[in-house]
C-alpha cells in the first residue's frame, strides 16, 4: 500500500518538475523570475492566489479545528474568505498600480528613501520566515506519518523541492505549480463533498444533527476552541487587515498586467477559495460524525488529519483498495500544497533580500538585468537553506504560535504602513520605521506572553494579538511621522504617487 | 522623470535641485485637484466606503456576539441548525455580494474613469 502512495507522490512530482522545466525556458529577465512578466491572466492569478491561501493550515488545519471544536473552525475559515475584502476594495489595485516585484517597491516609491525599503524587508522576511517554518515542520511530521520516512528527511526533500522549483523556473513555474495545486485540491474537495452528502442522502441539516447528538451542543456554538470573548473579534481583524500584509498574496498583484485584471483575479479566488473555506464545516462535521474525534485525536492531536481520515473512511475505510487511494491521492495533494506554498514564500523573501537589499539599497540600483537574476537565484538558495534549517529546528517546537506570529506581524507591522503609504499625505520615512518597529516589536512580546506560547500561564489573555497590536503598530506609525517632522518634499510627493495608486498611469504598457 | 511609471527609486530618488521639485510637486497637487480625476475618487468613494462599512460592521457584530452572546447564538433555526452558523453563513454571502457589486461597478466604471484623468493630464517639457 505504500507503494501506492509513493506511486501518486511521484506523479505529483513529476508534473511540478515538467512545470519547472517548461517555465525556465521562458524565465531570464528579473520581471519574469520575480512578476511572471506581469502577463498573466485573472482567471490564472486568481487560482494561483487562491493556491497561495488554501495553504495546509487552511486545508488541514480548517477541517481539523471543525472536527474537534465546532463552530471555532468554522470562524477561522470564514475569516479566510473575509480576509480579501479589504484588499479588494482597498489594496489590490494601489499595489498593482505603484509596485514591480516586492512590498517595498510601493513603500520606497511613496518614500524614496532607503531607510523605507528596509523597513519594509525587515517586515517582509519576519512575515515570510513566521509564516515559513510551521508549513516545513508541517510537511515533515504529514510525511513521517504517511510514508514512514524521517521528519528531517521530509524537511530537507520539501526544501529541494522548493528551491528547485523557484531557483529555474522563478515566478511562472510557482504560479503554474500553484494553479495545478488549487485545481487538485478543489477536485479532490468536490470528490469527497459528493461522497459526504451522499452518506446523508444530500441533506447537510443531518450533520449537524449528528454531531450535536455525538458530541453535544458545543460543538454548534462558540468557544470549543477560542476562550476568551474577544478572540473571535481579533481572530477575525488579523485576518481582515494581516492577509493585506503578508508580501507572498500581495506580490501575486505584480504578475497581472493592471487594475482591472487585478481585481477580477481576487474575485476568482474570492469564490474558489470561499467555496472551499465553506464546504471545511461540512468535511470537519463529517469527519466527527463517521471517522469519530477519538480516531482523529489518536492520529495526529492538533487534528490536522481529520480530512485524510475523512477521505480514508469514504473510500471504503482502512485497510481497503479504495479506502488506501483516497487517503494517498489527499496526502499527495497536502504534500503539493505544502510545497507550493513554500515555493511561493521562498520567492517573496528571495526578492526583499536580492531585490530591495542587495540591487536597491546596497547597489542603489546600479546593477545590469543579468546580475540581478544571478542575485535573485542566488538569495532564493539562502533563503532555502535558512527555512529548512529552522525546519529542522522546530521540530517539537508549538508551531501554532508562529502562525498566529505571521499573520499578527502582517497586520501591525506591515499593513498600517501599505495603508498610510497609500493614503496619507503626511507620513514619512520615521512614521515607516516607527510603524513596523511597534508593529513587530507588540506582535512578538504579545504573540510569547499569550496563550499559544504559555499555554495557561499567559500574561496576555488574547490568542491573537492583534486586537491590540495593530492599534500600537499605527500609533508607532503615527508616533514616528510626527518626530520626523513635516517634510515638504515628501509631502509634495504624496500627489503623484496617489495619482498613480488610484489610475495606474502607464502600468502595463 | 520620464512618462512611465518611475519604479525605480534609484532613478527618483536623486532629484536634481529645489526647483525641480516644487515644478514636480505642483504638476501633481494641480492633477489630484483636477476635475477628472476628483470625480474618479467620488466615484471610488461612493462604491467603496458603504460596502466596507457594512460588512465591518455585520463581521464584527458577528464576531462579538460569538463572544459575548452565546444564547442567542445557540438559537435553533432549522433543525440542529442555530443562529451562530446562520450568521457565518451569512457572512460568506455577504462577501460574496460585497465583491461582486464592487468588481461589476469598478468594471463599468473605474477604468474608463482612471484613463479619461490620465488622458487630461497637462502636457509638459521631459525632464
Amino acid at each position: 500500500m505504500k507503494a501506492l502512495t509513493l506511486a501518486i507522490f511521484a506523479v505529483i512530482l513529476a508534473l511540478t518538475l515538467y512545470i519547472t522545466w517548461w517555465a525556465a525556458k521562458r524565465t531570464r529577465t528579473t520581471s519574469e523570475f520575480y512578476a511572471a512578466g506581469g502577463a498573466l491572466s485573472a482567471r490564472q492569478n486568481g487560482f494561483a492566489l487562491a493556491g497561495d491561501w488554501m495553504s495546509a493550515a487552511a486545508f488541514l488545519g480548517f477541517s481539523g479545528l471543525i472536527a474537534l471544536y465546532g463552530m471555532d473552525g468554522s470562524l477561522y475559515a470564514v475569516a479566510a474568505l473575509a480576509a480579501f475584502l479589504v484588499i479588494l476594495l482597498l489594496i489590490a489595485e494601489p499595489m498593482r498600480n505603484t509596485g514591480r516585484y516586492t512590498l517595498g517597491d510601493v513603500i520606497a516609491y511613496r518614500m524614496q528613501t532607503p531607510q523605507a525599503r528596509l523597513a519594509a524587508v525587515v517586515g517582509t522576511i519576519v512575515v515570510n520566515l513566521a509564516y515559513m517554518i510551521p508549513q516545513m515542520a508541517g510537511a515533515g511530521a504529514l510525511m513521517k506519518l504517511i510514508l514512514g520516512i524521517p521528519y528531517e528527511t521530509a524537511v530537507v526533500l520539501v526544501g529541494i523541492g522548493m528551491i528547485v522549483y523557484v531557483l529555474f523556473g522563478g515566478m511562472i513555474a510557482t504560479t503554474w505549480v500553484q494553479i495545478i495545486k488549487a485545481a487538485l485540491l478543489l477536485g479532490a474537495a468536490t470528490v469527497l463533498v459528493l461522497m459526504l452528502l451522499a452518506e446523508v442522502s444530500f441533506n447537510p441539516l443531518t450533520l449537524f444533527s449528528s454531531v450535536e447528538l455525538k458530541y453535544g451542543e458545543k460543538m454548534l456554538l462558540p468557544g470549543g476552541y477560542l476562550k476568551h470573548p474577544l478572540d473571535p473579534l481579533s481572530l477575525a481583524l488579523s485576518f481582515m487587515l494581516g492577509t493585506a500584509g503578508l508580501p507572498h498574496i500581495m506580490t501575486r498583484f505584480f504578475t497581472v498586467p493592471d487594475a482591472r485584471t487585478a481585481r477580477k483575479s481576487v474575485l476568482w479566488l474570492m469564490f474558489l477559495a470561499g467555496s472551499f473555506f465553506l464546504v471545511t464545516t461540512l468535511i470537519g462535521f463529517a469527519a466527527a460524525s463517521f471517522v469519530g474525534q477519538d480516531a482523529i485525536k489518536a492520529a495526529d492531536k492538533g487534528g490536522n488529519l481529520a480530512l485524510p481520515l475523512l477521505a480514508q473512511y469514504l473510500g471504503g475505510g482502512a485497510g481497503t483498495l479504495g479506502g488506501q487511494i483516497f487517503l494517498a491521492a489527499i496526502c499527495a495533494v497536502a504534500f503539493a500544497t505544502i510545497l507550493a506554498v513554500v515555493a511561493g514564500l521562498t520567492l517573496a523573501t528571495s526578492g526583499a533580500i536580492a531585490h530591495d537589499l542587495y540591487v536597491n539599497v546596497i547597489k542603489r540600483g546600479r546593477v545590469t538585468e543579468q546580475q540581478q537574476v544571478r542575485v535573485a537565484k542566488l538569495s532564493t538558495l539562502v533563503v532555502g537553506a535558512l527555512a529548512v534549517g529552522f525546519g529542522l529546528l522546530a521540530q517539537g517546537f508549538n508551531v501554532g504560535v508562529l502562525v498566529i506570529l505571521a499573520i499578527a506581524v502582517a497586520a501591525s507591522a506591515n499593513f498600517p504602513v501599505i495603508v498610510l503609504s497609500l493614503f496619507w499625505r503626511r507620513f514619512n520615512t520615521a512614521g515607516v520605521i516607527g510603524g513596523v518597529a511597534v508593529g513587530l516589536v507588540s506582535s512578538l512580546v504579545l504573540a510569547f506572553i499569550g496563550p499559544a506560547f504559555m499555554k495557561g500561564d499567559a500574561i496576555f489573555p488574547i490568542l491573537n494579538p492583534t486586537l491590540l497590536s495593530m492599534p500600537l503598530g499605527f500609533l508607532g506609525a503615527v508616533l514616528g511621522t510626527l518626530i520626523g517632522g513635516r517634510n515638504a518634499a515628501n509631502e509634495a510627493r504624496f500627489s503623484e504617487v496617489f495619482f498613480q495608486a488610484q489610475t495606474g498611469r502607464g502600468v502595463g504598457q | 522623470m520620464s512618462a512611465t511609471l518611475p519604479l525605480s527609486t534609484a532613478a527618483t530618488e536623486a532629484v536634481p535641485n529645489a526647483q525641480a521639485r516644487d515644478d514636480e510637486g505642483r504638476y501633481w497637487d494641480a492633477a489630484i485637484a483636477s476635475a477628472s480625476f476628483t470625480e474618479l475618487l467620488q466615484t471610488k468613494t461612493r462604491l467603496v466606503k458603504p460596502l466596507l462599512l457594512t460588512s465591518f460592521a455585520f463581521i464584527i457584530t458577528t464576531m462579538l456576539l460569538a463572544g459575548y452572546a452565546k444564547g442567542f447564538m445557540a438559537q435553533k433555526v432549522i433543525g440542529a441548525f442555530n443562529m451562530g452558523y446562520l450568521l457565518v453563513l451569512a457572512i460568506y454571502l455577504l462577501c460574496w455580494a460585497v465583491a461582486v457589486i464592487y468588481v461589476r461597478t469598478a468594471n463599468a466604471k473605474f477604468d474608463v474613469q482612471s484613463s479619461t484623468a490620465i488622458a487630461a493630464l497637462p502636457a509638459r517639457s521631459p525632464s
